[in-house]
C-alpha cells in the first residue's frame, strides 16, 4: 500500500460569490523514499490538494473523496490520529521562512515544542535533539541559532531550520510547499540540495510543490503537472521534459527556453540614462546609554551605469544588493547620497521639484507588486490617463481615449476601461502598470522585478509585451531581477551588483558564457537545471570565499595603477570586472 | 533594558513639566477669578487682600514656580472651596470610591472581555461571535449615563432588587461597578476578537497546526502571546481612565468621588484643585505609558532583543 494515496479528491470554497472548485478530482498515489513533483500555476490546487492531505484547509473549505495517508483514513481522523499523521507521518516546509515561525518564541523552542509534542522527553533532551537536528542542516553555530527569535535570523537560516523542525519526527513524507520561492537564487540552490540530502539521509518520501520546472528538474523522479484544480499529465521527470503529452506541459516547458534577439541597432547618440557615482548611505543610529553614535550604512557603493539608447540592461544581484535602490535612484524616487543622474545628456540630480516634473515625462517606472501599485479606487481608464493629466496634456475626453487606445497595445480589451484592479489577474494589473509608464512615451523604462509576482506562463507573456513594446518605441530600458533566466531572454547587456557595488558588466551573451567575478559564476551556477538530465552537485562559497577569489589583473595587462582594493577594469570591449590590480 | 527605562523617565519628566505648563496657562487663560463679584460679594478691599494672600497677585510665572516648587514637596495647596483641609486630604477622601469603583470594574469588564473576544475569534461567525460584536458595539456607542440609568430603571426601580445610589454598603457598589465594567468589557472584547482573528490568520498558525500541536496548545501559547503584543497598549491606560472616576456614572448614581471636583473646581475657578487634579491625572497616564512600554517590550522579542527598544 503507498505511503500516501490520494483518490478522487475534490475540494470546494464557500464564497460570497457561491462555490469556488479549486481541486476537482485529483488522485495520485507517493511510495515510500519516493519523490513527487507537483508542478501548476497559482490557482491550480497543488498547495491544496496537500493541505488537505494534512486537513489543514479552513473550515470553509468542503473536501471529499479518499486520502490515505501512512494507512489511516484522514477524512476519518480523530484528534490523536490527527496529532499522530501532522509531524510524525508527514512534515511540511512553507513558502515563506520569515512568516513561518512564530516571532515571540525562540527557534530552539519551537523544534523543542515539536519534539515535545510527539514523544515524551524533557526539555533538556529536546533542545540537546534540536541542536542535532540544526547541525545536520548545516547550521554551523547551531548552540546559538538555538537561543535566536526568528527575526534574528536570514530568510535562508529560517529555511534551514524550518527542515530541521520538519526532520525532528523523523516523518516518512516531506512535504515542501514552495520551499525556496521567496529566497535568492543561491540561497534556493542550497536549499534544494539540502532537502535532496536529508531526504537520502532520512529515507523520506518528498512532495515538492512548485511553479518552477527548474526545482523539479533538479530534485524529483516523478513529475505530476497540475492545471484548474486537475491533472494533465504525470510521469517519470525526464519523460515529462523530452515527450511532454499534454498541450499545457509544453507551454511550461517552452516558457523555460529562451530566446533572444538583439535590439536594434544602436545610434551614436548619446546614452538615455547615465549613472555617475551615485551612492546612497543611510546613517544608523547605535545607542548606548544616554549616548548616540552614528554609523554609516552603505547601501549603494559609487556605481557608474550607462543605459545606451534603445537597449535593455539587465540589474542582477542577489536581496540587499542594492539593486532597487539604484533604480530608485536613477529615478529620483529615493534621493541619491552624491552622484550624478544624466538623462539625455541632463544632470537631473540637483532639479528641484519644478524641474524635476519636466523629466518625469521622460522616465517611468514599473514595480513588481502590481496590486499595491495601482490605486484601488479608480478605474483601469483613469489609472492610465492619469500621468496625461499630471502634466496637463489634452482634454479629458483625449486623455480617455488614449488611455483605452494604450489598453488594446498591452493585449486588454477596451471595455476594461471603467473595470476596477482586483477585477484583474496578477498579470492583468501589470500589463496596466506598463499602460501608465508607457502612456507619456518616455525614453527610459526602469522595470524592477516586473515578472517576479508571475506565473510562468504569464511572465512569458510579459516579457514578450515589454520586448514588443520597447522595439516599437524605441525604449531604453534598465530591467531589474534576481531571475537570471529571464534576464537572458530579454537583455543586451547585464549589470551585476554585490553588496552595493558593480562587480561585472558585460553584454549577456558573454556573460553567460564567460563569467569572471566568483560572484557572477556563483549566481551562474546556481540557476536551476533546465533539465533533469543537466542536474549536479554544486558547492556553493561563502561570502569570505567570494572576496578572496576576486580576479587578478596586471598594471601590464590594464594599464592601471596598483590598489589592494578592487577596482573595476576593462577587459574586453564592453566587459568590466571588479579586480585588484598588482604589479 | 535598565538603559532603557531610565531613558524613558527623563522622558516623562519632559512630558510632565510640558504638560503642566499647559494646563496651568489654560487655566488662567479663562477669564474670571475664584472671587469674582457675582459669584462672592465682597469689596475690593477685601477681594485685593485675599487676592494678596493666595498669591493671585504675583506675575503667572510667579505662581507656576511657587505652584510646582509646592508640588516637588507634595504640597498641593489649599481648596478654595473647602479650605478647611489640603488638597491631598481632599483628594485622598474622595478618590476611595473612584478607585474602588472604577479599579473592580476593570478588573471585572477586562478579563470578561478578552475572554468573550477569544471565543468570538474562535468561533467567527457563530452566534456567540455575533453576541461578542453586538455587545462591544453597544457597549462602545451608547453614552454611559444611558446604561447607568437604564440598570438604575430595570434592577432598582421596577426589579428593586439592588438600591439605586448612594456609598457606603457594598451593595451599593454592584450597580456602578456594572455600569463601569461596560466600557472595559466592549473595548476589551472588540481588541481581543480583532487581535486573534489576525493572529490566527498567518502563516505560522498553519505551521503549528502541520507540527502536530494541540489546538489547546496553539491557542493559548502561540496565538494568546502575540495578540497581547497590541492589547498591552491599551490596558493601563485605560485603567487610569476608569479609576480617576467619570464624571457621569459618579453623578448617575451619587458617588461622592472625584468626579464631581473636575467639574467644581473649573467652575469655582479653584486654581490648586483643578492644577492637582491635573497633574495627577497626567502623572498616572505618563507611569501607565511607561509600564505598558516596558511590558510591550519584555513580550516582543523584536524589540527586547537586537532591536532598538
Amino acid at each position: 500500500m503507498p505511503l500516501v494515496d490520494i483518490q478522487d479528491l475534490k475540494v470546494s470554497f464557500s464564497q460570497y460569490g457561491g462555490e469556488v472548485h479549486a481541486v476537482r478530482g485529483v488522485s495520485f498515489a507517493v511510495n515510500e523514499g519516493e519523490s513527487l513533483g507537483i508542478v501548476g500555476e497559482s490557482g491550480s490546487g497543488k498547495s491544496v490538494s496537500c493541505m488537505a492531505l494534512l486537513r489543514l484547509l479552513p473550515a470553509t473549505a468542503k473536501v471529499t473523496g479518499t486520502l490515505s495517508l501512512d494507512g489511516t483514513d484522514v477524512l476519518k481522523a480523530n484528534k490523536e490520529d490527527l496529532a499522530r499523521l501532522r509531524g510524525r507521518s508527514a512534515a511540511m516546509i512553507f513558502q515563506d521562512p520569515m512568516t513561518a515561525f512564530d516571532p515571540v518564541f525562540t527557534i530552539g523552542h519551537q523544534i523543542a515544542e515539536t519534539i515535545r509534542a510527539h514523544r515524551k522527553v524533557s526539555q533538556r533532551e529536546a533542545l540537546a535533539e534540536a541542536e542535532q537536528l540544526l547541525l545536520r542542516v548545516e547550521i554551523k553555530n547551531a548552540r546559538d541559532v538555538l537561543s535566536y527569535y526568528p527575526h534574528q535570523l536570514s530568510g535562508g537560516m529560517l529555511q534551514r531550520a524550518m527542515i530541521a523542525m520538519a526532520l525532528s519526527c523523523r516523518p516518512k513524507v516531506l512535504i515542501a510547499d514552495e520551499p525556496t520561492t521567496a529566497l535568492d537564487v543561491t540561497i534556493q540552490a542550497q536549499i534544494l540540495q539540502l532537502i535532496k540530502r536529508v531526504q537520502a539521509e532520512f529515507g523520506m518520501a518528498l512532495i515538492m510543490i512548485t511553479h518552477d520546472l527548474g526545482v523539479i528538474a533538479e530534485t524529483v523522479d516523478r513529475v505530476l503537472v497540475m492545471f484548474n484544480g486537475e491533472v494533465m499529465e504525470e510521469g517519470p521527470v525526464q519523460q515529462i521534459f523530452d515527450a511532454p503529452q499534454h498541450d499545457y506541459t509544453k507551454t511550461l516547458l517552452a516558457s523555460l527556453k529562451t530566446s533572444f534577439t538583439p535590439s536594434a541597432d544602436e545610434t551614436d547618440a548619446a546614452p538615455a540614462l547615465e549613472l555617475r557615482g551615485l551612492t546612497k548611505t543611510y546613517r544608523i543610529r547605535r545607542r548606548s546609554g544616554f549616548l548616540t553614535s552614528y554609523g554609516d550604512f552603505h547601501a549603494v557603493r559609487p556605481v557608474d551605469i550607462v543605459l545606451p539608447r534603445n537597449r535593455i540592461v539587465g540589474l542582477v544581484g542577489e536581496s540587499g544588493s542594492g539593486k532597487t535602490t539604484t533604480g530608485l535612484m536613477a529615478m529620483r524616487l529615493t534621493e541619491p547620497s552624491s552622484g550624478q543622474i544624466l538623462v539625455d545628456g541632463t544632470d537631473i540630480s540637483g532639479l528641484g521639484p519644478d524641474g524635476l516634473k519636466g523629466f518625469r515625462r521622460h522616465m517611468q517606472i514599473v514595480f513588481q507588486d502590481s496590486y499595491s501599485a495601482l490605486d484601488p479606487m479608480m478605474t483601469l481608464a483613469q489609472i492610465i490617463a492619469e500621468p496625461l493629466h499630471i502634466h496637463g496634456l489634452g482634454t479629458a475626453r483625449e486623455q480617455t481615449g488614449q488611455a483605452l487606445d494604450w489598453l488594446e497595445r498591452v493585449g486588454l480589451p477596451r471595455n476594461f476601461g471603467s473595470r476596477y484592479p482586483h477585477e484583474l489577474s496578477g498579470g492583468q494589473r501589470q500589463r496596466v502598470a506598463i499602460a501608465r509608464a508607457l502612456i507619456l512615451g518616455p525614453s527610459v523604462l526602469v522595470a524592477d522585478e516586473p515578472t517576479s509576482a508571475l506565473d510562468v506562463t504569464v511572465k512569458a507573456q510579459i516579457i514578450g509585451l515589454l520586448k514588443q513594446l520597447q522595439a516599437e518605441m524605441g525604449l531604453s530600458m534598465l530591467f531589474i531581477s534576481h531571475d537570471l533566466s529571464t534576464v537572458k531572454s530579454l537583455t543586451d547587456s547585464v549589470v551585476v551588483m554585490y553588496r552595493g557595488r558593480v562587480v561585472e558588466e558585460a553584454p549577456t551573451a558573454r556573460i553567460f558564457a564567460e563569467p569572471q567575478h566568483p560572484y557572477t559564476r556563483a549566481l551562474l551556477d546556481a540557476i536551476p537545471a533546465a533539465n533533469p538530465r543537466d542536474k549536479r552537485q554544486r558547492t556553493f562559497l561563502a561570502a569570505e570565499q567570494i572576496e578572496a577569489q576576486t580576479p587578478r589583473y596586471t598594471v601590464v595587462q590594464t594599464g592601471l595603477t596598483p590598489n589592494a582594493t578592487p577596482q573595476l577594469v576593462t577587459i574586453a570591449p564592453g566587459h568590466r570586472v571588479e579586480a585588484i590590480v598588482t604589479n | 533594558m535598565i538603559l532603557y527605562i531610565l531613558r524613558r523617565l527623563v522622558s516623562v519628566a519632559v512630558t510632565f513639566i510640558v504638560v503642566s505648563l499647559i494646563i496651568f496657562f489654560m487655566m488662567h487663560a479663562i477669564p474670571g477669578g475664584p472671587f469674582d463679584a457675582n459669584d462672592m460679594p465682597v469689596s475690593e478691599a477685601v477681594r485685593a487682600k485675599l487676592m494678596a494672600q493666595l498669591g493671585l497677585d504675583q506675575p503667572l510665572h510667579v505662581q507656576y514656580l511657587r505652584y510646582m516648587w509646592g508640588v516637588l514637596h507634595f504640597d498641593f495647596g489649599v481648596p478654595y472651596q473647602s479650605p478647611g483641609e489640603t488638597v491631598t486630604q481632599l483628594l485622598s477622601r474622595a478618590w476611595v470610591p473612584s478607585l474602588v469603583l472604577g479599579g473592580l470594574g476593570v478588573i471585572i469588564g477586562a478579563p470578561l472581555g478578552i475572554l468573550l473576544g477569544m471565543a468570538a475569534a474562535l468561533n467567527r461567525n457563530s452566534w456567540i461571535d455575533y453576541f461578542a460584536s453586538t455587545l462591544a458595539t453597544l457597549g462602545l456607542t451608547i453614552p454611559v449615563f444611558v446604561t447607568s440609568m437604564l440598570l438604575i430603571l430595570v434592577f432598582a426601580v421596577w426589579l428593586n432588587w439592588l438600591p439605586a445610589s448612594g456609598w457606603g454598603k457594598p451593595e451599593r457598589w454592584i450597580l456602578p461597578i456594572v455600569a463601569y465594567a461596560l466600557i472595559p468589557l466592549a473595548t476589551y472584547a472588540r481588541y481581543t476578537r480583532s487581535a486573534m482573528l489576525d493572529t490566527l490568520n498567518r502563516p505560522f498558525v498553519t505551521v503549528l497546526r502541520a507540527k502536530g500541536l494541540s489546538e489547546n496548545r496553539i491557542v493559548f501559547q502561540h496565538v494568546l502571546r502575540n495578540s497581547a503584543i497590541p492589547l498591552v497598549t491599551v490596558f493601563l491606560p485605560m485603567f487610569i481612565g476608569t479609576a480617576t472616576g467619570s464624571i457621569f456614572v459618579e453623578a448617575m448614581f451619587r458617588v461622592p468621588g472625584l468626579g464631581a471636583y473636575f467639574v467644581s473646581s473649573i467652575e469655582g475657578r479653584d486654581y490648586p484643585l483643578e492644577m492637582a487634579l491635573m497633574l495627577m491625572i497626567t502623572f498616572m497616564y505618563c507611569i501607565a505609558y511607561l509600564l505598558s512600554d516596558i511590558v510591550y517590550a519584555l513580550i516582543n522579542p523584536r524589540i527586547r532583543v537586537g532591536g532598538e527598544p
